[in-house]
């Protein structure tokens, strides 16, 4: 009997009326785990009840269960004639509980309070929203269990945050995770024909909590298998596919992490000498002999579970096992000299319309492996000197017919996927693939899988500890590292694949920062910006959307097959469409890059999405020119209206600038001395940029030759206020799909644009200040086109006042006593300096003041929960990572009309979601949510009932901040 | 152009107070659209009329659903749907539940049931506010005087913990929850010349004067002090002795007053304290009390006008006229002095502030 459950309900407030005759509610709370309940008394005539009893409920449950079973509370009202109404219900996972409460137990030395839950959290109802809250202690006491087969992964800490969390020393990256869990969708089942829509949308929610915990726990498992303690960059997806049921898809990397001390986190760390792979090893084996997890015993089992990799595990099985941190390059040097084969694309899959499309086109070249099983990681931001060498994006996709199979099919496709980008990353002459996302577009029965991520030479052999702390992290960190070698802020940059070996013909460049590699001309990169890499201060939101009309019916084999046929067209365009963006905006170089592919009835449309920035060491770009016949007078007012924007842009983008502030030695080829060159087009094929052929194409280069201003995009060198906290948000947009020209891309193009604008108006009063990378999501429900963008803004210091003044007026919590530590480290200069003088001066100050204490005597409201979609909160700094928190609610309605139409049903839906997200993090101990996502699973609505139904799923990493 | 969902929600709930006043007014979407494009919002952000409409229809809707916690205001600060600072939330509280002279004024002396909800038109044609807002502060009023009717201690107090309102707020809220427990008679024609100021002032000097606020915390200061009314009919002694008043009087302010004034409270000195006393021997009536206003408009304000005294010469009769009573000896006997000066001063405020010139 591994887990012991401790449930109180303390009390009720707000409740809603729910006896028309006395105007009150008779509430008691049913409290059910698995198959057990327990009832607390009727509290009469009351809508703020207390159950008076001092009494826990206790659930003594199995290990597995214990994970993958949500605790689920229902309110109710009682009547003694009829049957008793729900109110709602308040359903928690406890794996955020089971987290702590295992790391409780390993590490002693941490004093932080059990794993509790305890608070206030609104109670649920599908149908109505909120109705009211419920005080609520949940506890739950685990028991050791060194059993060898054991099933459950309690031990095993997951994190959002794409990088190695802050506040936590890497002893080892163990490499990719995945798993993925079938289910039906209990939407579909028959029963639901009969049974009512709230017990079917609860029955929904509860089937998919559960999913998405029990395919934690498998990932967490085999995190364990392979001896890591910890997941991050963990990315969890449903895929619905309707009747054929839900899939619930997830992927992380495996690695080993330890706290580090308490009050200094990861600021003042002294540098960490490096450790001997023997070491290593050794520390590895004996903590898992602790552990008991039989790692060597399981491995081949881990790759047995998926019998298409069955071969390739063997293959891998000695070198993976032998080193944990073992992402060798074994590869020989035949492997390298395999000539590319150009039209062997889609080799992998002989399946029903696949097609490999990539904006990268390597071809396959072996089936070889000789590392991991998959070298791909899905953090985003890495230690410095792990990265060696970008290569760039690799990207594969696959379109498939979802038939309701069982999850091993669906496990083979990923799997045929990874392969296909695992040979893509090698023709790049690549090791691994960093920044790793996995996704589904779903119409109908057709998918699209699409797997994608950076190809990188990566040096496992790095400092791990050396992590860069995301508020310091400069791009000037080049000046701190300036006697290294002037090559080490450009080698990142350097084409893994020499020249003439190239898997495709590209353009290169002799580097501008050491001016012997090359480096190619455009970097595309799915990774954040490394901090290392020299560049413009500015970052600019790049969006490029493309679209096609589909030429035959939507389902089935012929669906399936236009949309593969079509893909590599889509893609092309969109590449071409970015690349011209890019080139518009002067940069030379996208980072953060995110394509998704969405599909409709009609039409399929790419939409992508990135930061665009001008690395110092790749070849500033050129002009925008146009090709067409010499005679066409509107070809030259394009042209003249191209540069007119080109050399707008880059004025206001600041890459007008030759050299950079943090290249310190002024090695930047003279960029300024290049002449706008005479006004003529070009005849020349391989200098073009555009060629205007058809009506499309000028309507484009239009397009592109009107200018934009976006909301300034946060990086790492901008000065936030301190205690100011981010301001995330959501935006969702939703109108009719008008297919115009090009499949109606240029519509899309317009209401990306607007979005854009609408958040940078709708943040107004926030000026000054930035946004972080914006999430997007494009989806086509029907004939209609839904567009999603989240984020945050993140107040900045205001230039043009002075900096003491700043912090004060900045914002109204910050507080005095903070503002003279803000405005004293902000006035000194790089960045990551101020953090560093700041956190000393704090240290020398007040060392035994606790964090709570701080943060009382700031007069901060307690109750105030930021959230960002970053890892860490701007102007703050992490005191307590807790646990990862993954919240999912189904909403309907029947009276669409009263909330204010189907904006007033969704925007009330979206305020309570945050609301609850807010009061789970508060009740955890939590005052932040990290790496916050927000995402709509789906918005269905139908007019003439009146009905509107929603899912969201939400999540993010618990931390504990100061300011 | 068609658009079926556009709905921007952010963690901590954006309130834009340009628009929450325009909400407030009573203004519908559009018409905010339209304000807030004239007033250079376009410019000044480089926004469309498309992103100003969608940013007055996020507010709006964010406006609606605070709305029904704002009827509530302590339900404001326990929320947890809107993350918004303290001192937005009492901006929110504040402006909700501002008061519109104009609005006020016609809302005093109607019965503050849902039947008479309905006809607000007449209100809002007379104040010139939209209905929408006419209904929100009739609402509010008669939320207020739900809530705090039957409440003991101080109405003001009262108020101010119950919907969180500022001093100044909660005192009009006073005056009014004040006025409609009284049954005041203040919607005849003849006194509709009286703002809701006057009515503040006069409301303010009954209140604290003539009620049980000042006995202790288990009265209400919306009832009048009963004891106080009886004993007012005692004064009547004091037209006995009218001779001796209006000599003290006149030798006081023959200095002070202008001639024609003095002239004039030499010849109508009778009629005034007649008025001033009779007023005074009467109120314990309720049909007497309800008519306050309408009697000091009728018996006092009217022939003072005739008289055309300045307003400074008024307040120099007033005083003396409280003043010299205590000298005489009857209200000593009487033991009437506190009496007395209880009700000159309110009545003495309430006439300057109803005699407008």
């Amino acid at each position: 009997m591994p887990g012991k459950i401790k449930v109180k309900v303390l009390a009720g407030r707000n409740l809603p009326v729910m006896d028309r005759a006395s105007d009150t509610t008779d509430a008691f709370v049913e409290i059910k785990f698995g198959s057990i309940t327990h009832k607390t008394d009727v509290c009469r005539k009351s809508l703020n009840p207390h159950w008076n009893s001092t009494e826990w409920y206790r659930f003594e449950v199995d290990e597995s269960e214990l994970q993958d079973e949500p605790l689920q509370l229902r309110l109710m009202d009682h009547d003694t004639y009829s049957a008793n109404d729900a109110i709602g219900k308040v359903v928690i996972s406890l794996a955020p509980l089971l987290a702590r409460e295992a790391n409780n137990a390993k590490s002693t030395a941490t004093p932080h309070g059990g794993a509790v839950m305890s608070g206030w959290i609104p109670v649920f109802d599908t149908m109505h929203g909120i109705r009211g809250e419920l005080n609520v202690i949940v506890k739950v006491e685990l028991f050791s269990d060194f059993n060898k087969y054991k099933t459950s992964s309690c031990g095993v800490q997951f994190f959002h945050c794409p990088m190695i969390p802050p506040g936590y020393r890497a002893t080892s990256i163990h490499g990719f995770v995945e798993e993925l869990v079938v289910n039906d969708d209990p939407e579909y089942q028959w029963i639901d024909k009969i049974r009512t829509p709230r017990a079917s949308n609860e029955a929904r929610q509860v089937a998919f909590i559960k999913l998405s915990n029990q395919v934690q726990r498998l990932v967490g498992l085999k995190a364990a298998e392979l001896g890591a303690n910890a997941v991050v960059g963990y990315q969890q997806d449903f895929d619905l596919e309707g009747e054929a049921g839900v899939v619930a898809r997830a992927i992380g990397t495996a690695v080993s992490i330890t706290p580090l001390p308490m009050p200094s986190q990861t600021l003042n760390m002294p540098p960490c000498t490096q450790q001997s792979e023997r070491d290593r090893d050794r520390r590895d084996d004996k903590s898992d002999k602790d552990r008991g997890s039989p790692r060597h015993a399981r491995h081949e089992s881990y790759g047995g579970r998926e019998p298409a990799q069955a071969a390739h595990a063997q293959n891998s099985s000695l070198n993976a096992t032998s080193t944990p941190l073992g992402i060798h390059r074994r590869s020989s040097d035949s492997d390298l000299s395999v000539t590319p084969k150009g039209g062997s694309l889609n080799t992998s899959a002989g399946n029903v319309g696949s097609g490999g499309g990539a904006i990268l086109r390597p071809s396959m070249n072996s089936n070889n492996l000789d590392m991991l099983e998959y070298p791909f990681l899905t953090m985003t931001e890495y230690p410095p000197g792990f990265i060696v060498h970008i290569g760039g994006t690799v990207c594969a996709r696959s379109v498939k017919l979802a038939d309701g199979g069982e999850g091993a099919a669906r496990a083979a496709w990923w799997a045929e996927l990874r392969t296909e980008l695992r040979a893509h990353a090698r023709a790049l002459r690549c090791n691994a693939v960093i920044a790793y996302t996995e996704n589904t577009a779903i119409c109908e029965d057709v998918c699209v899988l699409s797997a994608s991520g950076t190809a990188v030479v990566i040096n496992l052999d790095c400092d791990f500890n050396a992590e860069p702390e995301p508020n310091s992290a400069p791009a000037s960190s080049v000046s701190k590292h300036g006697e290294e070698s002037d090559s080490e802020s450009c080698s990142m940059s350097h084409v893994p694949y020499s020249p003439g070996a190239g898997p495709y013909r590209a353009e290169l460049a002799v580097c501008g920062g050491c001016r012997r590699a090359r480096v190619p001309t455009v970097l595309l990169a799915t990774c954040s910006k490394p901090n290392k890499l020299a560049s413009h201060a500015k970052a600019v939101t790049l969006t490029a959307v493309a679209a096609r009309v589909r030429r035959a019916p939507p389902t089935s084999e012929p669906g399936a097959r236009d949309i593969s046929d079509q893909l590599p067209f889509l893609e092309y365009e969109l590449h071409k469409l970015l690349l011209a963006k890019l080139r518009m905006q002067g940069a030379n170089a996208i980072f953060s890059l995110q394509t998704q592919i969405a599909i409709g009835e009609r039409c399929v449309m790419a939409l992508a999405t990135g930061t665009a920035c001008r690395l110092a060491a790749l070849p500033p770009p050129t002009p925008p020119r146009i090709k067409a016949s010499e005679n066409d007078k509107d070809a030259l007012e394009i042209q003249k209206a191209l540069w007119d924007s080109f050399a707008a842009n880059r004025v206001a983008n600041g890459f007008d600038v030759g050299v950079t502030e943090h290249n310190t030695n002024g090695a930047l080829p003279e960029m300024e001395g290049e002449d706008a060159p005479a006004l003529d087009l070009c005849a020349d094929k391989d200098a073009c940029v555009l060629e205007l052929d058809e009506a499309e194409d000028v309507e484009t280069a239009r397009a592109l030759a009107k200018r934009h201003v976006n909301m300034q995009v946060y990086t790492h060198g901008l000065k936030p206020v301190v205690g100011a906290p981010p301001q995330a948000f959501a935006q969702v947009w939703r109108g009719r799909l008008s297919l115009g020209g090009g499949g109606g891309s240029a519509c899309v193009e317009r209401h990306v644009r607007r979005a854009l604008d609408g958040v940078a108006y709708k943040l107004r009063r926030l000026q000054p200040a930035a946004l972080t990378a914006p999430r997007f999501q494009l989806e086509l429900p029907e004939d209609e086109i839904q567009l999603i963008v989240s984020g945050a803004a993140i107040p900045l210091q205001d230039p043009n006042s002075p900096e003491g003044n700043t912090v004060e007026n900045g914002h109204p919590s910050s507080h005095s006593s903070h503002g003279s530590h803000g405005s004293h480290g902000n006035g000194t200069g790089d960045a990551d300096d101020d953090i560093f003088e700041l956190d000393e001066e704090q240290l020398v100050k007040s060392p035994p003041e606790l964090p709570e204490e701080k943060n009382s005597i700031n007069g901060q409201v307690p109750s105030a929960v930021s959230l960002s979609p970053l890892a860490h909160v701007s102007g703050s700094r992490v005191s307590r990572r807790l646990c990862a928190l993954r919240l999912l609610f189904v909403r309907e309605t029947t009276a669409v009309r009263e909330l204010g139409g189907l904006s007033g049903f969704l925007h009330t839906f979206t305020c309570e979601v945050m609301a609850i997200v807010r009061a789970y993090t508060a009740a955890l101990g939590g005052n932040a949510l990290t790496s916050f996502y927000i995402t709509q699973l789906m918005l269905q609505d139908n007019a003439h009932k009146n009905q509107g139904q929603c899912l969201l799923s939400v999540g993010g990493d618990i931390v504990h901040i100061t300011y | 152009m068609y658009t079926e969902v556009d709905v921007f929600v952010s963690n901590y709930t954006l309130i834009d107070p340009e628009i929450y006043q325009l909400w407030i007014e009573g203004c519908s979407s559009s018409e905010a659209v339209s304000t807030l494009h004239q007033r250079g919002f376009a410019k000044q952000h480089g926004a469309t009329v498309e992103l100003i409409a969608s940013d007055v229809l996020d507010h709006y809707r964010t406006f609606a659903l605070l709305e029904r916690l704002l009827t509530v205001p302590s339900k404001l600060s326990e929320q947890m749907i809107f993350q918004i600072d303290d001192a937005t939330k009492q901006m929110l509280i504040e402006k909700y539940y501002d008061l519109d002279d104009a609005v006020i004024r016609e809302l005093l002396g109607r019965k503050l049931s849902s039947r008479h909800r309905k006809d607000l038109d007449e209100v809002a044609e007379r104040s010139g506010a939209p209905l929408r807002c006419c209904r929100r502060q009739f609402d509010n009023v008669r939320r207020v005087f739900k809530a705090v009717e039957e409440m003991p201690g101080n109405v003001v107090a009262n108020i101010r913990t119950t919907f969180l309102l500022s001093e100044p707020l909660a005192k009009k809220y006073g005056a009014v929850v004040f006025i409609a427990c009284m049954r005041f008679e203040t919607a005849k024609r003849k006194l509709t010349y009286l703002t809701f100021n006057d009515f503040y002032h006069c409301a303010q000097a009954i209140m604290s004067s003539w009620t049980y606020s000042c006995t202790g915390p288990e009265y209400y200061d919306t009832e009048m002090d009963r004891e106080f009314l009886l004993e007012l009919r005692e004064l009547r002694i004091l037209l006995d002795k009218e001779k001796e008043h209006k000599h003290l009087i006149c030798m006081r302010l023959r200095p002070k007053l202008l001639e024609k004034s003095y002239q004039e409270l030499e010849l109508n000195f009778r009629l005034y304290t007649r008025a001033l006393v009779g007023l005074a021997c009467n109120l314990h009536r309720g049909r007497e009390l309800r008519s306050l206003f309408i009697d000091l408009l009728e018996r006092c304000v009217e022939p003072l006008r005739l008289g055309s005294w300045p307003k400074t010469d008024l307040a120099q009769f007033l005083c003396a006229y409280e003043q010299c009573a205590l000298q005489m000896d009857v209200l000593r006997e009487a033991d009437l002095k506190s009496v007395w000066e209880r009700y000159m001063r309110v009545i003495s405020q309430c006439l300057l502030t109803m005699y407008h010139v």
